[in-house]
């Protein structure tokens, strides 16, 4: 370390009008960051809103966990289990019945028919029942926009109107042998929630980067 | 009577006299603050880490998923931490009656106890005792906690009074100087304020790594958001304070330009960027994405380069040796670019996907020659195979060059360090000996070059010895005595008595009968001879003086 001489004179030893003004700026320049600090954590505090809505999903969805293959469990479409996969085994009967007959009607009684319509036992159908109006999570909104809570495919940095937004995803365990042991993809409408689905929930934050909640069995 | 100056090492530590009675020998070995080189700073500084150590216990205690989980650490922490406070309390109320501030006063046990200072250490511990005893709320027992704070003030108030009186006579601009930049008015209270923004560089660093790590930061993002806005305004009223005083400054006077050319130094520039990357995402993080701004508080860490020399000495170092390095940089791409080429040349038929063109083999000549070898780009044909083996062994040689440079470099830079301590303490032995502030100084370099005590106290007594063969003009060549008409005079004198002494212990008939038979030497040198031996006294061995044969000496030959 140097030592340097001190070069001016003292004449005035108090602060004079310089030095004044100087701490002034100095006080300013406290203010302005603070204010900015504030903003930060204002923008923080919303990535945290935004996590505990995702948590809320966890902890609901893990409650439900084990209930949801009860009896009687509430909402019936996010139920799953045994009577559930009757139920849908007879649905899809009703339907291929229907179908049949339609396409006799149409003379198409040659043509393979596929059944789309199957709605019970499905994500989507469980996802409108927790999140419609009087729904377990329907109260939940996004942080960033205050708009309701919405599910998106992924979040994407490009779009930050993705930020605040949620992800759920379904991962599948891959055959044996491969080289990764699962493969994850978001959890589609149709995707059949009879039997038990592993589940990762993530959320976007501030700049619409996921930031993953947790990892459970729905 | 003054006191000698002591040159002290960067070891250097007191020996106290075993004679002194056990609490004195204490007293001076652990607490007394009139006495250098004893282990109070060694207390202050450790008493010092633990009380913020235990202001981030207190502020994690306040974050469940960081508490529960580690509430038992957390409860050994302060188990440990009132441990050592209570240690240092009793400590201090036992060696109170040898104390400076309280052994000429009455009952000098009971006036320590109500002191200012050992009221707070007090504070801090009494609530972690209380709680055995009364049922209190977590919380206002962790409020008190806060007071552990306090102890800090054992090391501020004294500090601030040194700076007091060392700045009576300054003005309030040269003051914050003082405690900014290193000077000879800072003294403890800019050591203190150097620490404190070590700690925020070291905090603030150590919390962009774990931001880093999604587990840590999901628990503690807020926690980071508050600690990095503190972080920067800290930073930023260092940056403003620099700025404002640096016109105190020698060659940075001017109230503009001497600013701007404060602004331009390396450090300035890294004191900004530090900061900037907070203003920035604040403002643009709408617009752009600034996430990759946030490595940049990485850069903090560069403002710890103002506190060691080792970044000074590293660039000294390159700009001596730059040539040097420049002419083996320049071998190193020749050798790359040639390499790469004949690699290009004889792989690129056998290969064609991985040595498709010449920058993909410069990459595997550079891989080869620096003895890296990935394998990602192996050779196959036996030419590629044979230049590989000439490759790998000249890459073992050519880059080891800048590394042997640098490193020579670097024990050269050191010795040159020391021998400008050295030619320091030639110039301050020219008044005889050292004085108090030139000790201090000498002190000073001597703990920034690390020298140790045994070191600093051999460059010493060389200096001295040296300085003693300046001072014997004897051993001056006669050009450099003749040069100064005091040395000349004291030379002839001394010639003068050399012959004298000559005279006295050899015999002088035989001497006159050898040099006149033999024509050894001339009348005028005999004359003078005779000359000064007349003026010698008579003695006993040479009962009389020369005879006198009636020479008249030659003008001036005396």
């Amino acid at each position: 370390m140097e030592h340097h001489a001190e070069t001016s004179s003292p004449k005035k030893l108090g602060p004079t009008w310089v030095d004044i003004s100087f701490l002034v700026f100095l006080v300013g320049v406290l203010v302005s960051v603070t204010l900015l600090g504030r903003l930060a954590f204002e923008e923080g505090m919303k990535t945290e809103r935004s996590k505990e809505n995702g948590e809320a999903w966890v902890k609901w969805m893990t409650d439900a966990s084990a209930e949801r293959f009860k009896e009687g469990f509430q909402p019936a479409a996010c139920a799953g289990g045994p009577a559930v996969a009757a139920a849908i085994e007879k649905e899809k009967k009703e339907l291929m019945r229907a179908a049949k007959i339609a396409a006799k009607k149409e003379g198409f009684d040659n043509e393979p028919i596929t059944i789309t319509d199957i709605k019970s036992g499905s994500w989507g159908e469980c996802f409108n029942a927790l999140t419609q109006k009087g729904g377990p999570l329907s109260t939940l909104t996004n942080a960033f926009s205050l708009e309701t809570l919405t599910l998106v495919d992924k979040c994407d940095p490009s779009d930050l109107s993705t930020a605040g937004g949620f992800v759920l995803e379904k991962n599948v365990n891959t055959p044996l042998g491969s080289a990764i042991p699962t493969v994850t993809s978001s959890l589609i409408n149709s995707d059949s929630i009879v039997d038990k689905v592993n589940v990762r929930v993530t959320i976007c934050d501030k700049g619409a980067y996921p930031t993953k909640i947790a990892e459970f069995d729905f | 009577m003054t006191e000698e100056p002591q040159l002290r090492g960067s070891d250097y530590k007191v020996q106290i006299p075993t004679g002194l009675p056990f609490k004195e020998w204490l007293y001076k070995w652990l607490l007394d603050p009139e006495i250098e080189g004893n282990h109070l700073e060694t207390v202050d500084k450790w008493i010092g880490l633990l009380i913020v150590g235990n202001m981030f216990a207190l502020l994690f205690e306040h974050v469940p998923a960081v508490f529960e989980p580690n509430k038992v650490w957390f409860h050994l922490f302060d188990i440990v931490s009132v441990v050592v406070f209570t240690a240092e309390y009793l400590t201090r109320l036992y060696l109170a009656p040898v104390d400076h501030e309280f052994k000429d006063k009455r009952f000098p046990t009971l006036r320590y106890i109500f002191s200012p200072f050992a009221i707070i250490d007090f504070l801090a511990i009494i609530p972690f005792y209380l709680q055995s005893f009364i049922a209190v709320d977590l919380r206002i027992l962790r409020a008190l906690r806060l007071l552990r704070i306090l102890k800090l003030f054992r090391v501020i108030i004294p500090a601030i009074q040194d700076f007091r009186i060392a700045n009576q006579e300054r003005t309030f601009r040269q003051k914050m100087h003082a405690i900014i930049y290193p000077s000879e008015y800072g003294g403890k209270l800019h050591e203190l304020f150097d620490s404190f923004i070590v700690l925020w560089v070291v905090v603030s660093v150590i919390a962009v790594i774990f931001e880093s790590v999604q587990s840590i930061h999901y628990i503690l993002n807020i926690e980071f958001v508050i600690l990095d806005a503190v972080a920067v305004g800290v930073f930023t009223v260092e940056y403003f304070l620099r700025l404002y005083t640096c016109v105190e400054e020698p060659g940075f006077q001017h109230a503009i330009w001497g600013r701007l050319k404060q602004a331009k130094t390396t450090s300035s520039i890294i004191d900004f960027l530090a900061i900037l990357p907070f203003f920035l995402e604040v403002f643009l993080h709408h617009l752009f994405d600034l996430r990759f701004l946030r490595v940049f508080r990485l850069m903090r860490l560069l403002k710890l380069t103002r506190y060691t020399e080792a970044t000074a000495t590293l660039g000294k170092v390159i700009a001596r040796e730059w040539p040097f390095m420049a002419a083996s940089g320049f071998i190193m791409l020749l050798l790359v670019v040639l390499t790469a080429s004949l690699g290009y040349l004889f792989e690129h038929e056998a290969q064609p996907d991985k040595f498709e063109n010449i920058p993909q083999a410069i990459y595997w000549a550079v891989i080869t020659l620096a003895s890296v070898g990935y394998g990602d780009l192996t050779p196959v044909t036996p030419m590629g195979r044979a230049m590989t083996i000439i490759l790998a062994l000249m890459g073992i040689g050519i880059f080891a060059i800048p590394a042997a440079l640098l490193s020579a470099a670097f024990s050269d830079q050191l010795r040159i360090d020391r021998e400008k301590l050295l030619n320091r303490l030639y110039e301050m032995l020219s008044v005889g000996k050292l004085s108090m502030e030139d000790a201090d100084v000498i002190n000073r370099e001597a703990k920034r070059l690390h020298m140790s005590e045994e070191e600093l106290h051999r460059l010493y007594e060389r200096a001295k010895k040296d300085r003693e063969m300046m001072d014997d003009i004897s051993a001056l060549p006669l050009h450099k005595i003749a040069a100064v008409p005091e040395h000349a005079v004291e030379h002839y004198k001394s010639l003068i008595s050399e012959i004298k002494e000559l005279s006295v212990m050899t015999d002088r008939a035989l001497f006159e009968e050898v040099a006149q038979a033999r024509d050894r030497i001339t009348a005028t040198d005999l004359a003078l001879w005779r000359v000064i031996l007349s003026n010698l006294p008579v003695n006993s061995n040479n009962e009389s003086t020369a005879p006198n044969n009636g020479f008249t000496p030659p003008q001036g030959a005396a």
